[in-house]
């Protein structure tokens, strides 16, 4: 049981396995004149594409309101029961609006199955991905930590 | 003469005299001046020790597309190894409760100590050795062979079934790369005709640098493989073998007393690439700068074709290791001794 | 031989499920004479999450972002062999668009995951600066994914009926410079290890798996062709529109580590010719489906078939026509290849351990489940 490549069996080999060695210097030579291609996260960070999906946001209407209709869409299609706790006020219909709203971020999976669910667009998997916490609560986020803030929605 | 030796045996010699005319035995005087000496040369080392990792890490980064060290000491990372020594120093001191206390205990100071007492004969300058013992090659090939000793207990004293496999790993290859090394030193001896390092580099002096001379080039190969085997580098890395053994020798060991194998490695590499340097790149010998810079150019390029071939290749495997000794090795070192012999004995040593 | 006549004991080595070259939770009880291995028995369930469990309690629909997580390295394919599963349940015809789409997303992770493994390999073997390499490379195509899908790992884009997005726009032309870029940067790769002799030392006649015993254990993928058998699910029993795309089938007869390397280096060359391919031929249209909001599938059951960059990704499912599935079975292709690591082990070294392992390609996620 022996390998086919030996470094020992003839002159010839050792000079071929010395050139090989000298090829892979030259490579990683080659490697080390190119510049460095990491980032110096945190001090720079990089734009994320806008399709990135981190932590889940609610949108306003033109009105200033939320959009969400507490219709339970994105509760019922969630497949880690990340999303629950929504109730809404005591209008009906469409012109219903989220009261209460808990999302789990250490459960999510950020599959954006919610999103997609959503019959109004009024959910989205924003840009902020730094969702982090003590304890279990302090991933938990309700309606007040996940409403975009006023003013933005109405340019819209 | 230069300046500063000139200035130490001057001081030498006239505290001598104080000492004695206050009635002192002059020999206490003699330890203590060793002792002053042998201090001076260890915090240089340890100095260096501590450059070199981080040289070692800014070249790994270069390759492989990273920055490197670049938060601690300003944008260089220059004392980031400084904060790592301070970090395993001041960690908890674990001793596993199933390890043999003492040879564990022991282990890392027999693979530290040796390595620095070998430094006691590299001629940093013209008179810049501590002491030029009248049997230096000897005495290297007799020290440096000491820490395999301290790898082994530190291996078997972790009780530890991967420390033990690195240990026997190491022990193998040390005995096996000691013979290639030896016979490499033979070819300088021959050359140089004293096995004395001062005679060594008066031998080379004025360019007559003994890697130019016929056959020692392949000495040189020889003596460089074998050290890189001896410092346990790429591709010879198996005693402690990362993605293998884990850690291999060392796996246990934690805090101090790892950083004092690690600081062993590297002071063995720092060593191995001066004795390289004395050997054959003419030791101090150079133009326009001071020797002792001089010295340390050579050494840091020795050292940083070492870090470069290790950042570059894979590892063998241990019966790839001991055939590449044995079969490959050992052959061309007895030609090389061989032929050294035949060149001296023909054409003389000039 | 020395272990002829001296006697010695057998010592039992536990590799993991703590060890930085077991590729994940997995636990190997090595049974050693000096370093020589005489029997391995592979201890797996670190990663145990209960996918197939969780799929019987949730909507088909939404047990789609749980497949991710199987080949982690891969998501698209466990996502796609979920998906056809489902679509031959629900004969659900799926736009053209939407198949060359798909195609490209598992083409595209095809490359990531046999970067990946030659990174890894390569650190097994104690390259370490190849395995930066190999990262490096991968980058490009995470920053393509996270265009495309938003995600960079475990991107859930592939849904029932299509996809859940078209490619934005500017994609093309990072994927076409991707794939300009990745060539050369092979022919690197070929110089830094393959021509390597310590490389090819380390790897050549290591870890034979001939032919036959790998068809036996039923072994798949790229550790199957790496011992000459041109079998490949996209050719054999061809999903999307692999019909339509020319790229040849990567066979490498050497059997040993070497072969598999050699093979998965090749496949990413043709992975580029195929998402060129991909990206010339794409026709407009729709990229998803309509379905309903519920999915009920028809009584019945149905395999989808995949080749994941492990091998014949499968998955089994079982409707009673409720809006859960009844079972859901998955046949991930490193199972398989585990089963054949202690007859591939035998004889060989420590060293070779970690070399043998690495050149399967395996990844925990989809052998716990």
């Amino acid at each position: 049981m022996g390998s086919p490549v030996t470094l020992h069996s003839r002159p010839a080999e050792i000079a071929l396995a010395a050139w090989s060695i000298v090829k892979g210097l030259a490579v990683t030579l080659r490697n080390a004149l190119r510049p460095s291609v990491t980032r110096d996260y945190p001090a720079r960070r990089t734009a994320l594409h806008p399709r990135f999906r981190g932590k889940l946001g609610h949108k306003r209407a033109e009105d200033g309101r939320p959009r969400c209709t507490a219709c339970m869409a994105c509760e019922k299609v969630c497949p880690t029961l990340a999303i629950r706790e929504i109730e809404g006020d005591e209008a009906k219909g469409r012109e219903r609006r989220v009261r209460t709203y808990v999302w789990d971020a250490s459960r999510c999976l950020f599959c954006n199955l919610c999103v997609e669910a959503c019959p109004f667009d009024a959910i989205e998997l924003g840009q902020e991905y730094s969702i982090v916490g003590d304890s279990r609560e302090q991933t938990c986020f309700d309606l007040e930590d996940l409403l975009e803030p006023a003013g933005k929605g109405e340019s819209r | 003469m230069s300046g500063l030796p000139a200035a130490a045996s001057g001081l030498h010699s006239s505290l001598l005299t104080w000492w004695a005319d206050r009635g002192l035995p002059p020999w206490v005087f003699d330890a203590i001046w060793m002792v002053l000496m042998a201090a001076i040369v260890t915090v240089f080392v340890l100095l260096t020790v501590l450059f070199l990792v981080w040289v070692e890490r800014k070249i790994s980064g270069d390759i492989q597309s990273r920055v490197g060290p670049n938060r601690t000491g300003g944008r260089f990372g220059l004392l980031q190894t400084a904060a790592d020594a301070l970090k395993l120093l001041t960690k908890e001191d674990i001793i596993p409760e199933c390890a043999d206390r003492p040879i564990f205990v022991l282990a890392p100071f027999l693979v530290f100590v040796p390595v620095l007492v070998v430094f006691l004969i590299v001629p940093f300058g013209e008179h810049w050795i501590v002491k030029d013992l009248n049997l230096g090659v000897l005495f290297v090939v007799a020290v440096s062979a000491l820490p395999v000793i301290g790898i082994f207990m530190a291996g078997w004293g972790s009780n530890n079934k991967w420390a033990l496999l690195g240990a026997v790993r190491a022990v193998g290859q040390a005995i096996s790369y000691e013979i290639p090394l030896i016979l490499a030193l033979v070819c300088v001896v021959v050359f140089a005709g004293s096995i004395r390092i001062g005679d060594i580099v008066s031998a080379q002096r004025d360019g007559h640098w003994f890697i130019t001379r016929f056959p020692l080039q392949i000495a040189f190969l020889l003596y460089f493989v074998a050290a890189m085997a001896e410092v346990n580098r790429v591709p010879f890395d198996l005693p402690e073998a990362e993605s293998e053994l884990v850690a291999g020798y060392h796996v246990e060991y934690s805090g101090m007393r790892f950083a004092l194998f690690f600081l062993a490695e590297f002071a063995h590499l720092f060593f191995v690439a001066a004795f390289c340097t004395t050997l054959f790149l003419g030791a101090w010998d150079g133009p326009w700068l001071p020797p002792a810079l001089w010295f340390l150019i050579k050494t840091y390029a020795v050292i940083l074709v070492i870090m470069w071939v290790r950042w570059t290749i894979p590892r063998l495997r241990i019966d790839q290791v001991m055939g590449f000794a044995w079969k490959c090795l050992v052959p061309i070192g007895l030609l090389a001794v061989l032929a050294t012999g035949l060149v001296a004995a023909v054409w003389g040593v000039p | 031989m020395i272990h002829e006549t001296t006697p010695t004991t057998q010592v039992a080595l536990n590799m993991g499920p703590q060890h930085p070259s077991t590729h994940g939770v997995l636990r190997l009880e090595l049974m050693l004479e000096g370093e020589v291995i005489v029997g391995c028995n592979p201890i797996i369930g670190y990663l145990h999450r209960g996918i197939e469990k969780i799929g019987e309690a949730r909507s088909y629909p939404g047990f789609l972002p749980y497949t991710d997580r199987l080949d982690y390295l891969s998501s698209a394919s466990n996502n796609l062999a979920y998906v056809q599963a489902v679509e031959k349940l629900i004969e659900l015809e799926v736009p053209e668009r939407a198949r060359y789409l798909r195609v490209m997303l598992l083409e595209l992770n095809r490359i990531a995951s046999h970067l990946v493994f030659v990174a890894t390999f390569a650190n097994d073997l104690g390259a370490t600066t190849a395995f930066l390499y190999g990262f490096r490379e991968r980058e490009p195509i995470m920053d393509m994914f996270e265009m495309w899908t938003g995600a960079r790992l475990t991107q859930s884009w592939i849904r029932i009926g299509g996809v859940a997005g078209d490619i934005p726009e500017g994609f093309a032309e990072a994927a076409r410079s991707f794939c300009a870029m990745l060539l050369p940067r092979l022919q690197e790769y070929d110089r830094l290890l393959t021509g390597n002799h310590i490389f090819r030392a380390r790897t050549e006649g290591v870890g034979l798996l001939s032919r036959d015993v790998g068809i036996n254990y039923g072994c798949s993928g790229p550790t199957l062709r790496g011992s000459g058998e041109p079998y490949d699910i996209r050719r054999a029993e061809p999903h999307e529109v692999y019909d339509r795309l020319n790229f040849d089938v990567v066979t490498d007869d050497s059997a040993d580590c070497m072969g598999r390397y050699r093979v998965r280096i090749e496949e990413m060359r043709q992975s580029v010719r195929i998402v060129e391919q991909c990206l010339s031929q794409l026709p407009a249209g729709e990229v998803l489906a309509r379905l309903p909001r519920v999915v009920r599938p028809p009584e019945g059951e149905a395999w989808g078939r995949v080749e994941s960059p492990r091998g014949d990704f499968g998955c089994f499912v079982v409707s009673d026509g409720g809006p859960q599935p009844l079972r859901v079975r998955i046949r991930a292709p490193s199972f398989y290849h585990m089963g054949a690591l202690p007859e591939m082990l035998r004889g060989w070294k420590i060293g070779d351990v970690v070399a043998i392992l690495g050149s399967l390609d395996i990844v925990l996620g989809e052998i716990d489940r």
